[in-house]
């Protein structure tokens, strides 16, 4: 983890058939990252059409999925991914049997439903049919010999008023429509014009009825009327005995999509332990798997019966590779010096989350010190002295016990929870990730608590046998209390911060011997560390010594303040004693240090021309060129893409600019970085301060005046006031503060943090992200 | 002022027009596409785009007509979503902006059942930008019966109110108007009465900052207009007198603009292309539009290659349009986006022309796309 992991550029040659398998095995295996080498646009590409096929069978899956859904049948999604797809086997014959079958049964389905549909539109139309004439029978009939005609019939019912105009309209006032509710969405209407005025009203009605997409009814001679009745509700209870049936025969084809194959019932723990779940979730899942591996297939390029790759993987996984049973030929690519590598940062569950934190911010160099490694201690530390009290702390590491012990029951009864939508599971799976930081971040905080003696504000007395762990408990009832803690605090933070900025500096400079780069060696490196050492890291000693030096035998303590203006103004000098002997003398050689050391980085870019014209670079630069153009040549498309090294464009003056830039950054880094780490002090004062005043003012004068239920009160909004202010704001301010020092102060100092992710080809890797943020299946 | 409050209404709407914006194709997938060998191979590159879905449950062999149609569709799609997450002013706006596409579509469909074509048919050619529920209602017409269209059916859609103000106009019996006049003319002079009204209404409701950025672009359009009308008048042959022409023109050109008033009594008189250019040289702009286009005397001789009058303006009017998007909180996004999709479909359909009719790679037809946004690279 201090660097990212070793891994080479390999070439491969797979024979056409045998690629498919071979991709299904690479892709059970870890750390493998398959590079994109095809010179075809992707839609050219040969196995385009097998990703197309794929996309038609998902649309398959997805219409089962809707009529799941529409006919209210259960779906057991899979809890368990990993142990579903371990034993898996993916063949493309299967992938042509799932598609028959699919296509087949989808069909079938399909099929049923629309013949359902059409079943409930005609049981519809009668009912429509028979409401009508019993709403007409009444009154319709008594119009026969007047010259009046009519139309009756049943529409939607939000055209109501726009058919009502335009009859209006056309008929000239001459036509009545009167409507009645049938229900939701349809409505009787009941059209009624004179005759014989306009020849062709009726048609031009009929025609509007059309427009409106109407159903018009003949009506019956009123003798007939109730034998038309009769008949059509006889209709209508034969098409009622069809409907269900229909549905039973789609509900049967569904079930077998639904249903878990197993030949018993299961136990919950059982469908957990081997991924149990219904047929559709199989699918899905094998076409997704196969999708992806099509995928990663046209990053291949197509030679005869050869496709050609290229991956990044470690070495000793050849060996792995090799012995999966596929005739393929693996050889270490020659231009491997081309590309910048992708960075592996191999991590477990432990390390994970302080990788993220890193991550974030950047990924590193393929060979650059990684900052993840050092920021599991620092990141909590700092963290604990900002959150330093032992009783929050102690919450905090209960809840982070709490999740290293059930967390994991917890996912599992959310996945087996058959809910489609995976969002409660992402919320605990992104707390639960955090779980060694949060236990990290609650252990600090409650040993920063003895240092300050801070247990919910109270100062807490006890007695060791031999030391005395942090402030005596006496300091409380001082009058100076505050004033000794915020000396002591504030100290405290710039120690650490020179410390770790020193710690970042160092590890600059193990980055330069490490790529061999003398020249930043000895003109950033060097100077930086000198600059740093003798100003900060100058007055971190004056802190030390003055704690350790005894002041009671009536001397001033002198101001380290002073000391510093002092040393800076007069080139070393002193105003009062001492601190130590030879103190004047230090002084000066340090202030001719920290006034040399931006003079010396200044420097650089002269030395960068010299060197380059003894070494007659002029020529290397011409090389440049021609490797350029060779890669370009080579691949195509992909140039410009992050993965190719990009050849350095050599002109003095952004030389110049840049390293002048870099020196006055560094020197006003210093000073601001070294004040920035003083928030360390200032959030821990307020986070003392806060949990005072929360129990001043509610539990304290409770717990003086003893009443038992002004106690019970109190304490509920003591309690309520803590939870949500100091333990929750105050730790997200905590974090959020710590994660700057992480990023800013430290991390500035010697991580460029531009490298590119390994992309792995993974099939558990690739499904967990896939279904992290969105719904199951 | 009105950019502290725009987006309490509008700013969800913009935001979304604003991601739509990177929906157009770039210059390089326009090279891809023009390297398609067939229809199916531009189908599957389109699939690739953000017109994947609109395209997907089609066979692959897809004639144009549908294509365009498809893509209007998606276009269509857009529109009546951003439309439903309007409020207020802006809804009147969006609406306003529709309207020119029922136009469209209604002249289209008295044009077509003038020509005894199968009314299912029109309605399936129908812009859907442009369609409204009452349009089938069209359906009515019986014979020549204009008249009664009009009073009966057009008089109850959303664009009434423009045929009426028609009919005031030209006073004249409705029954003639309709059966004599050229379809061309009856949308060109509803048209102008839209862009007139729009002209009105942005001027009145809307915000300073979008006035703004709408006016200045209404102005073009109405002087493109104009240059269009006199462009076409010059040598037609159905307007044989010079007082015939004066006053179509007048009725054609649009009152709002950088030409109307001041050039008016001009270019209502130029009888050649070099009297418009003069009529119109006291804008700059036009002048250079006018000097590249072909004279519409030798009409005749025009064929694929030329470059006309219209995709000069084309070309002309994109780069204003992609030029609103750099505005924030105005209403003139929606409208460029509208024109500059439309642009991009009138692309896609004459790439799919050329390369349906499979025409050599170097023939100047397939230079004449104009590219949204392309003139930003440069």
């Amino acid at each position: 983890m201090f660097r990212p992991t070793e891994i080479h550029l390999y070439k491969l040659y797979v024979e056409r058939e045998q690629a498919f398998h071979f991709l299904t095995k690479v892709g059970q295996m870890n750390n493998v990252n398959l590079v994109n080498c095809s010179n075809h646009a992707f839609h050219e590409h040969d196995y385009y059409k097998q990703l197309k096929r794929c996309d038609d069978i998902y649309n398959k899956i997805s219409e089962v999925k809707n009529l799941l859904i529409l006919y209210n049948k259960p779906i057991h999604y899979c809890p368990n991914i990993k142990s579903f797809i371990q034993y898996l086997q993916i063949t493309e014959d299967q992938v042509i049997k799932i598609e028959q079958e699919l296509t087949h049964k989808v069909q079938f389905i399909m099929n049923q439903q629309t013949n359902l549909q059409q079943i409930v539109e005609q049981r519809n139309r009668l009912e429509e049919e028979i409401a009508v004439i019993q709403h007409c029978k009444e009154f319709i009939y008594k119009f026969s010999g007047v010259q009046l005609g009519y139309i009756v019939g049943c529409m939607n019912a939000a055209d109501q008023h726009k058919f009502n105009r335009i009859v209006f309209r056309i008929s000239k006032e001459n036509g009545i429509v009167k409507f009645k509710d049938f229900n939701n969405e349809k409505i009787i209407f009941t059209l009624v014009f004179t005759k014989g005025k306009h020849e062709n009203l009726k048609t031009k009605l009929l025609k509007i009825c059309e427009a409106f997409n109407v159903s018009i009814f003949q009506l019956p001679e009123e003798i007939q009327i109730e034998t038309k009745i009769n008949e059509l509700e006889n209709e209508l209870t034969n098409l009622s005995i069809v409907i269900t049936s229909t549905k039973l025969e789609i509900e049967e084809q569904l079930d077998f999509f639904s249903d878990i194959s197993a030949e018993r019932p299961l136990e919950l723990d059982e469908i957990y332990f081997i991924g149990y779940c219904s047929y559709i979730c199989e699918l899905k899942i094998i076409v997704d798997l196969v999708s992806a591996t099509y995928y990663h297939l046209t990053f291949f390029e197509a030679k005869s019966q050869f496709l050609i790759g290229q991956m990044w993987c470690e070495p000793n996984q050849i060996e792995l590779i090799k012995q999966i049973g596929v005739q393929i030929e693996i050889m270490q690519d020659i231009n491997e010096k081309l590309y910048e590598p992708p960075s592996l940062l191999k991590t477990n569950q432990f390390t994970y989350i302080f990788q993220e934190l890193v991550n974030t911010y950047g990924i590193p160099r393929y060979h650059e010190i990684n900052p993840g490694l050092f920021t599991i201690i620092t990141f909590p530390f700092l963290f604990g002295m900002m959150f330093g009290d032992i009783g929050h702390g102690i919450v905090l590491t209960f809840f982070g016990f709490y999740l290293l012990m059930f967390g994991k029951g917890v996912i599992k009864s959310i996945k087996l929870e058959n809910s489609s939508e995976y969002l409660s599971y992402a919320d605990f799976q992104s707390l639960y990730e955090c779980r060694y930081l949060i236990t990290l971040m609650g252990m600090f905080a409650t040993y920063c608590g003895f240092i300050y003696n801070d247990f919910f504000s109270i100062s807490l007395e006890y007695k060791l046998e031999k030391f005395q762990l942090g402030f005596d408990g006496k300091w409380s009832m001082s009058e100076s209390h505050l004033t000794v803690m915020n000396s002591f605090k504030m100290k405290t933070a710039i120690i650490v911060g020179v410390i770790q900025m020193v710690f970042g500096i160092l590890l600059k400079g193990w980055n330069c011997l490490n790529q061999r780069k003398f020249i930043d060696f000895i003109f950033n490196f060097i100077p930086e560390l000198a600059f740093m050492l003798s100003t900060f890291g100058y007055m971190s000693f004056l802190i030390i010594l003055k704690w350790l030096t005894n002041y009671s035998n009536n001397m001033e303590p002198p101001s380290i303040i002073t000391t510093l203006l002092n040393m800076v103004f007069t080139q070393g000098g002193i105003t009062g004693a001492e601190m130590y002997p030879h103190q004047v003398y230090f002084q000066t050689i340090l202030i001719r240090i920290a006034i040399c050391s931006p003079i010396i980085m200044l420097l650089k870019p002269e030395v960068i021309r010299i060197k380059r014209s003894l070494f007659n670079i002029e020529l290397e630069h011409a090389q440049v060129e021609v490797i350029k153009e060779e890669k370009n040549q080579m691949f195509g498309n992909l140039v410009g893409s992050r993965a190719i090294k990009e050849e350095k464009h050599f002109d003095f003056a952004e030389i110049y600019i840049e390293s002048l830039i870099e020196c006055i950054e560094f020197v006003l880094g210093a000073v601001s970085n070294t004040a920035s780490y003083l928030r360390l002090w200032a959030l821990s004062l307020a986070h003392s301060q806060l949990s005072e005043v929360f129990f001043k003012m509610s539990l304290e004068p409770q717990l003086e005046s003893g009443s038992v239920i002004g106690i019970c009160l109190t304490f509920m909004v003591y309690a309520l006031a803590t939870f949500g202010v100091l333990m929750c704001m105050d730790t997200l301010e905590c974090f959020l503060h710590s994660l700057r020092l992480h990023w800013v102060e430290f991390q500035s100092k010697f991580y460029k943090g531009d490298g590119h992710n390994f992309q792995q080809f993974n099939y558990l890797h690739f499904l967990e992200q896939k279904f992290q943020f969105s719904t199951r299946m | 002022m009105d950019l502290c409050v725009f987006g309490v209404d509008d700013g969800y709407a913009e935001a979304i027009i604003r991601g739509l914006r990177a929906s157009f194709l770039t210059e390089a997938q326009y090279q891809q596409m023009k390297n398609c060998a067939s229809i199916p191979e531009l189908k599957s590159f389109l699939e690739e785009t953000d017109y994947q879905n609109c395209l997907q449950a089609d066979n692959p062999q897809i004639p144009t007509s549908i294509l365009r149609q498809r893509l209007k569709k998606k276009l269509a799609d857009e529109f009546e979503y951003i439309e439903a997450q309007s409020t207020g002013t802006l809804t009147k706006y969006l609406f306003h902006l529709r309207c020119r596409f029922m136009i469209d579509n209604v002249v289209n469909m008295i044009e077509g059942l003038k020509n005894k074509i199968d009314i299912e048919i029109l309605l399936s050619n129908i812009d859907p930008l442009g369609w409204f529920p009452e349009i089938k209602n069209i359906k009515v017409l019986e014979g020549d019966d204009y008249s009664s269209l009009y009073r009966d059916v057009l008089i109850d859609t959303p664009i009434g109110v423009y045929f009426m103000k028609f009919l005031e106009e030209t006073l004249n019996d409705i029954q003639n108007l309709f059966r004599e006049m050229k379809p061309e003319y009856i949308r060109t002079s509803l048209k102008k009465m839209w862009l007139e009204d729009f002209y009105l209404f942005c001027e009145q409701e809307l915000m300073p900052t979008s006035q703004e950025a709408l006016l200045e672009l209404l102005k073009f359009e109405a002087d493109f207009k104009t240059v269009q009308v006199i462009y076409n008048s010059i040598g037609n042959r159905d307007l044989n007198t010079a007082a015939k022409i004066i006053t179509t023109r007048k009725q054609l050109c649009p009152t709002i603009g950088n030409l109307y008033p001041d050039c008016e009594k001009l270019y209502l008189q130029a009888m050649t292309l070099d009297a418009l250019r003069e009529a119109v040289k006291g804008c700059d702009n036009y002048r250079d539009l006018l000097k590249d286009a072909p004279d519409p005397l030798k009409r005749e001789e025009f064929n694929v290659q030329t470059k006309t009058l219209d995709d000069i303006m084309y070309d002309d009017e994109c780069r204003r349009y992609a030029l609103a998007f750099d505005g924030q909180g105005s209403y003139g996004v929606f409208y460029s986006y509208l024109k500059l999709k439309e642009q991009e479909i009138r692309n896609i359909i004459w790439l799919a022309e050329m390369i349906s009719r499979k025409l050599a790679k170097n023939h100047p037809g397939w230079k004449k796309i104009i590219i949204p946004f392309s003139h930003l690279g440069k």
